[in-house]
This record gives C-alpha cells, structure tokens and sequence, in this order.
C-alpha cells in the first residue's frame, strides 16, 4: 500500500487493548483487505470512537498509512451496522465471531479479497436478522474456503477426481472425507487412508450445493440435524488441518456447551 | 553486549507487564538500577506483600487483605443487592461515585469468545451459587457495554432468571453535560430505549 490518507468500509474482526487507552484492530476491508491498526485513544474518546470499534461492527473507516509499517493509524470511524441483535446473545455473537476469526486465519494482510468483505458482511447480516447460526456457520465456511482457493471436494475424489454421487453403488455407502488429501476420497483410493471423516453422501451433496448456490439465498437451504452434525466434523477437521491449530473461538464452544451453568 | 543477567532478568520482568515492551522495560530497569537501595527495597517488599497478603474476598471475589473484605463486612451495606462488575477497576470506579451503598461481584473478566475465555473461566459459578444461597434481591448487571460485556450480562441474566431476583442492567446513553447533536446513534438508539418516565 502506498503512503497517504484512506477511507474505506470494513468489519472489525478483532479488537484489543493496548497501552494506556488505545486498541488495536484487526479488520477486513473492501479495496485492501486484511489490515491492522492502531486508534490512539479509542478507550477514552467520548465521540469518535466510542461504541464503534467493537468486533463485527462494519464501519466506514478513515486510516493513514505511512507506507513503512504494517499498523495503520486509524483517524475516524463512522457506524455503518453494529449488528446489535446479534451481540445481544452469547451464542449468536460467538458464532459472529467464529465468522471473524476464520477470515482472520484464512487471509494475509494485505491480500486484495473484496469477495471476502462482501461474504463476511452478507453473512453478518444473516445472523442478525436471525437466520440459523449453525447452518451459516457451515455455509461461510464452505464460502470461504472457495474464495480462498482452499475448497475441498465433497462430490468427486480428491484423489483420482471419480464422480461419488452419481452412481447408486457408491452412494449407498459411507464417504470418506480426508482433510490431508483434500475432502472426499472414493473407494478405490482408500488405500493408506488412516484418519478420516465419514460422512453420508446427503451430507456431501448437501455441502456441494452450498458451494455453488447463490449467496443471497442461501438462507433458504433449511440443512437438518445430520447434515449439521457430519458437515461440522468434516469442515473442522479440514480447517484445523489447514490453520494448524484449533481455533480460540471453536474452544468457546466446547467451554460453553460443556459448563454446569 | 548484553546486560549483565540480573539487569536482563529486571527487564524480562518488566516487559511481562500490560503495555510495556522491551525499550520501556529496559529504561524502568535502569531507573531502579540508578535508584536509591531503599526505594528498590521498598518496591520489592510491595510487591512480594501484594502476593503474600491480598487474596479474593470469599463473598464477592474482590481483592483483600481481610475475608470478608472492608465492603462485605460493612453492617450499614445492603447485602440483598448485588452489582455485578467485569473487574476490580470497575468496582472502584462505583465507590468513587459513593452513592451505592449494596454489595459487589467481581467477575475478573468477561465471555470472549474471540480469546476463548468461556464461563467456568470467569467468577460466574460463585455468583450463582450465592445468589442460589438466598439473601439476594436485586442483582445490577453493571458489565460494560461493548459486545462481551452485553453479551457477558445477557448470559448472566440468562443462567440467573430461575432464582426468582429482580434483574437489572445500569442504564446506558446520552452522557451528563452532552448534546444531544453530537451523539452517535447507537448512544442516541441506547438512551430511547432505556427512556423512564420522570
């Protein structure tokens, strides 16, 4: 990026404290992608920045760059959503925040990926007009993953590219899904295969039609239980593959499904 | 060159602290370095007495020299309200107002989902339990009002509906001495909402 003054929409993806009374942001603009900055001040301010900067808050943002350094020095901040209703619940807004953490992990800084922003911002306001949580959580990933050139494949073999679903035969049976070869290996190729995923080819067919069916009505795919069951194991394992690690927000998960309160 | 290794542990120290990086670390070590023996004495015994002797108050988690702490033990403090704070500095900031006379929780933090920090990590099992214990009538959310500490007291009042106490959550808005035009429309949306007749 070159030196100069920006102004830019983006989605706040996280949001952190620094020094006396400043944050730092991470957030995921529309011309320039991922990027990091800091707001001199924001835990102080009374006008500026106040109420804005929270994570999954889309914002029109105004930003220096110097040219040098990756940390940006964010100047102003208008609210464009909050999407409040979605804060309001814990588990909404932990799902909110899943959505963030993924595109956080799946891009660099610096990579131009306005389909990203348009994702992530759709996908947001999804959840706080109060579509299913848990079936956006499977669709943005399988979104993401394809805008990140990382889509497994759910309906042929990632290993010789055979059709799975077509034939009777096959999809009688049980698929494997292996996130070290790429998603679905067919019953030829299973050999060597250690770890996998077994899914139903419901479930496959179901993942594959999220991939390609159009954005904005993806809401209207009502998934039931076993596809949101076996679609979560499967995408979990292969972007835990991918990232190397498990994310902080799937831990929340597992912390709040696992209280005694 | 390096420093000499006590010098280095000083500023490892140091830079552990919220805020500090290596270049502030390093000129705090040296300012205790260049100090007198007494104030590096001092500073020492602070912080080994802070250790030693503060603990968390058994009622409602604050930091204490004493169990119960001063404000537990306060016999003129309604103990059937209780204000539920994400931390210490927030309490303070309560009693510097001094116009509350009830009882506190500190939670020590907020649900954050981004950092992973879910309810068996904050102190929300003891704030149910003693709410649970009776004795308890009013409980004041008073967690901040970014989106963990919103979600953090809609949490709260979720796990805390079935003991049968009023709920509340301090008001949110327009500041004192502010104008009107120059609000953001979330604090504008925020004070219609939370509107009382007068």
């Amino acid at each position: 990026m070159k030196r100069g003054a920006y102004s830019t929409h983006a989605v706040v993806l996280n949001s952190v404290d620094y020094a006396e009374s400043d944050r730092i942001l991470t957030f995921f603009t529309r011309e320039h992608g991922k990027l990091s900055g800091i707001a001199k001040g924001a835990r102080r301010s009374k006008k500026r920045f106040v109420g804005k900067l929270d994570p999954a808050s889309a914002l029109k943002l105004n930003f220096f760059h110097n040219g040098a350094q990756d940390l940006v020095r964010i100047d102003g901040a208008d609210l464009i959503n909050g999407f409040s209703d979605v804060k309001s619940d814990i588990h909404r807004y932990s799902a909110a925040c899943y959505l963030l953490e993924l595109t956080s992990e799946m891009t660099r800084e610096g990579q131009d990926l306005p389909a990203v922003y348009g994702l992530l911002s759709g996908f947001l306001s999804l959840m706080n007009a109060g579509a299913s949580s848990e079936a956006l959580m499977r669709f943005f990933e399988i979104r993401l993953l394809d805008q990140v050139g990382l889509l497994p494949r759910f309906d042929s073999c990632a290993s010789c590219g055979k059709g799975l679903l077509e034939s009777g035969a096959e999809a009688a049976f049980r698929i494997r899904f292996d996130s070290t070869r790429g998603g679905a290996i067919c019953h030829g190729c299973t050999r060597g295969l250690s770890t996998h995923v077994s899914i139903c080819p419901g479930t496959a067919r179901f993942m594959a039609a999220a991939s390609r069916y159009d954005e904005d009505k993806l809401d209207r795919l009502k998934p039931g239980p076993l596809f949101l069951e076996e679609s979560e194991r499967a995408l979990d394992d292969f972007i835990t593959h991918q990232i190397g690690k498990q994310m902080k927000t799937k831990r929340f998960f597992i912390k709040l499904k696992g209280t005694l309160l | 060159m390096q420093y000499a290794e006590p010098i280095n542990r000083l500023i490892k120290s140091f830079a552990k602290l919220p805020g500090i990086g290596e270049k502030t670390a390093t000129r705090l070590a040296l300012f205790v370095l260049n100090t007198n023996r007494e104030y590096a004495e001092e500073f020492a015994s602070s912080l080994k007495a802070v250790k030693d002797s503060v603990g968390l108050c058994s009622r409602c988690m604050t930091f204490s020299d004493v169990d119960p702490c001063v404000i537990c033990a306060d016999a003129g403090r309604d103990k059937s309200q209780v204000c539920v704070v994400s931390d210490y500095k927030d309490m303070m900031a309560i009693e510097a107002f001094a116009g509350y006379r009830g009882a506190y929780h500190i939670l020590h933090g907020n649900l954050a989902p981004l950092k992973g920090v879910g309810p068996d990590e904050i102190k929300l099992k003891e704030l149910v339990e003693r709410v649970a214990s009776n004795g308890v009538n009013e409980v004041i959310l008073a967690t901040g009002f970014d989106a963990e500490g919103d979600a953090t007291a809609t949490y709260i009042a979720g796990i805390i509906k079935p003991y049968n106490v009023t709920i509340t959550r301090i008001a949110s808005g327009v500041p004192v001495g502010s104008f009107i035009e120059y609000m953001d429309p979330s604090t504008l949306g925020r004070a219609m909402e939370g509107r009382r007749t007068i």
